[in-house]
């Protein structure tokens, strides 16, 4: 492949140096209209067609592989990523967000849609970029070959906050993903330490629930990311700070400075005990 | 400075020893473009006529210059201390001499023989022992202090939450509440509540060994 690369840029190099120092009758005959059709329209329509055949072959495994093992729904959204995944019916096995794990070495689809403008779904070391358009779904199968974490980022400009969508696509050993699968269906565990009860009451009291939902709790809002399980996540906002009481804290109590422009207002309302008490509770949800 | 702004520059510079002179003597407070066409005037003094004399404060962008050898009133000075007086090092000073001339150096000294005998409101430089302040520095980025602090030298640490951390290694109290001495801190930035149960501050992922880096690194901002 390189060296016919390298073939046709001498050959073309070198006609061009000679059309430059050879007198003007001993390169005539490359104006004549054969050369010229041979040249300029056989010869590249051949090289091409044939290269086409080649990548077609080489990509061949890419397009249409296996039947995936896991369907999972990705859906951009201003600037997070709410993720679902599906099982065989087609139903929602459990909901999570900013952070998809997967097994490793096989196949998952990746069902794309908007809610609100373009996005587009790119994982860098695993695959290409795929948009993400409202009223449309698009389907992307691949798989992560070696387990570890990968970061994904939206690819498409779709706002403000565009910079700070990000996630992490986790590959994980099959038998850890299935352990972790099932505990991403269970609901939040209850908590049993009195701070992190007070926590979880402060969540409820504070009207947290009415846009994030914690299973198992009287929160089920719909509009921002289901934490159930934040506390197992890597990161907060999505791809926006590492995941520890701290960053929690600090989000909550100035969303609007961390990220602005996104839909949750910063609870600086919040007293610094309640403040820590609710970081503590989400921290807890693992 | 107002008062000054209708001068040309040159005249300002001409003018600026005995102007500095009699500010510090009525302890106005002097503020002085950090820039100016000269170059060597990166510096900005200012006095708290309120305050007293003792909160004098020269910065210099030269980097961190050595304690001046003014006597035993300043013998804790440590090498490496970033710098109050820095018109005694021998690179600005000699400047200094060529470009304003005895007045100016005796004016640049004055407050040094003055603030040397009366440092009780800048601690020296603290020491945590095993305390790594370029570790320090690393820790405070993975964990992201930067949050609710901002903190010099960290990348994107610029929150709002808490208190910002500018000149912390000069902080008398933490919190408010607490003396800044180096064991408090160490304890401090791992697990705030256990000293101050009313702060905001959670208890930090940080082990020992990194929290004493944190409080190293926090002791170099000064």
């Amino acid at each position: 492949m390189f060296t016919g690369g390298a073939l046709i840029f001498l050959l073309v190099i070198g006609l061009t140096v000679l059309t430059i120092i050879l007198p003007q009758e001993r390169r005539r005959w490359l104006a004549q209209q054969n050369v010229v059709i041979a040249g300029g329209i056989v010869f590249p329509v051949a090289v091409l067609s044939l290269l086409l055949g080649y990548g077609f072959f080489v990509t061949r495994g890419h397009v249409g592989a296996e039947e995936p093992t896991l369907r999972i729904e990705v859906i951009g959204e201003q600037w997070w990523w709410r993720v679902r995944y599906l099982d065989e019916s087609g139903g929602v096995r459990f909901a999570t967000a900013n952070e998809i794990r997967v097994p490793a070495g096989e196949p998952v689809e990746f069902i794309l849609k908007s809610a609100d403008v373009i996005h587009s779904f790119w994982v860098p070391s695993l695959a290409g970029k795929l948009d993400m358009v409202p009223g449309k779904v698009n389907t992307y199968t691949f798989s992560a070959d070696k387990p570890g974490v990968y970061r994904g980022q939206c690819a498409e400009y779709c706002g403000a906050q565009h910079a700070l969508m990000a996630f992490y696509l986790v590959a994980m050993e099959p038998g850890s993903f299935d352990a972790w699968a099932a505990g991403q269906a269970d609901p939040a565990w209850d908590r049993v330490a009195a701070e992190l009860k007070y926590g979880r009451d402060l969540f409820i009291a504070n009207g947290c629930g009415a846009c994030h939902t914690v299973r198992g709790t009287p929160a089920t809002g719909d509009l921002g990311p289901d934490l159930t399980h934040v506390g197992g996540r890597l990161s907060i906002g999505a791809g926006t700070l590492p995941t520890n009481i701290g960053t929690l804290a600090g989000w909550i109590s100035s969303t609007q400075h961390v990220k602005p422009g996104v839909s949750m207002p910063s609870f600086g309302n919040l007293e610094s005990r309640d403040l820590r008490a609710i970081a503590a509770y989400l921290e807890s949800l693992e | 400075m107002v008062a000054f702004s209708h001068l040309s520059l040159a005249s300002q510079e001409r003018d600026r020893p005995r102007f500095q002179l009699l500010q510090l003597l009525r302890g106005k407070g002097i503020e002085r473009p950090r820039r100016s066409t000269v170059g060597l005037h990166h510096w900005q003094l200012s006095v708290a006529g309120s305050i007293g004399l003792g909160t004098r404060r020269a910065e210099y962008p030269f980097g961190q210059v050595p304690a001046p050898d003014t006597g035993d009133c300043l013998a804790n000075g440590t090498a490496g201390k970033p710098l109050l007086f820095a018109a005694t090092r021998s690179r600005i000073s000699s400047a200094v001499h060529s470009l304003f001339g005895f007045c100016n150096v005796y004016v640049l000294l004055m407050p040094i023989v003055l603030a040397a005998c009366n440092d009780a409101d800048a601690p020296e430089e603290q020491r945590v022992l095993e305390g790594d302040a370029e570790a320090g520095r690393a820790a405070i980025a993975e964990v992201e202090c930067g949050v609710c602090h901002r903190i010099p030298g960290v990348a994107g640490a610029n929150g709002i939450v808490g208190p910002p951390l500018d000149s912390f290694g000069r902080r008398q109290l933490i919190a408010g509440v607490l003396p800044n001495r180096p064991g408090v801190l160490v304890r401090w930035v791992s697990d705030a509540p256990s000293l101050v149960p009313n702060t905001g501050m959670p208890q930090m992922p940080l082990d020992k060994k990194q929290a004493r880096d944190v409080a190293a690194y926090l002791y170099t901002l000064r």
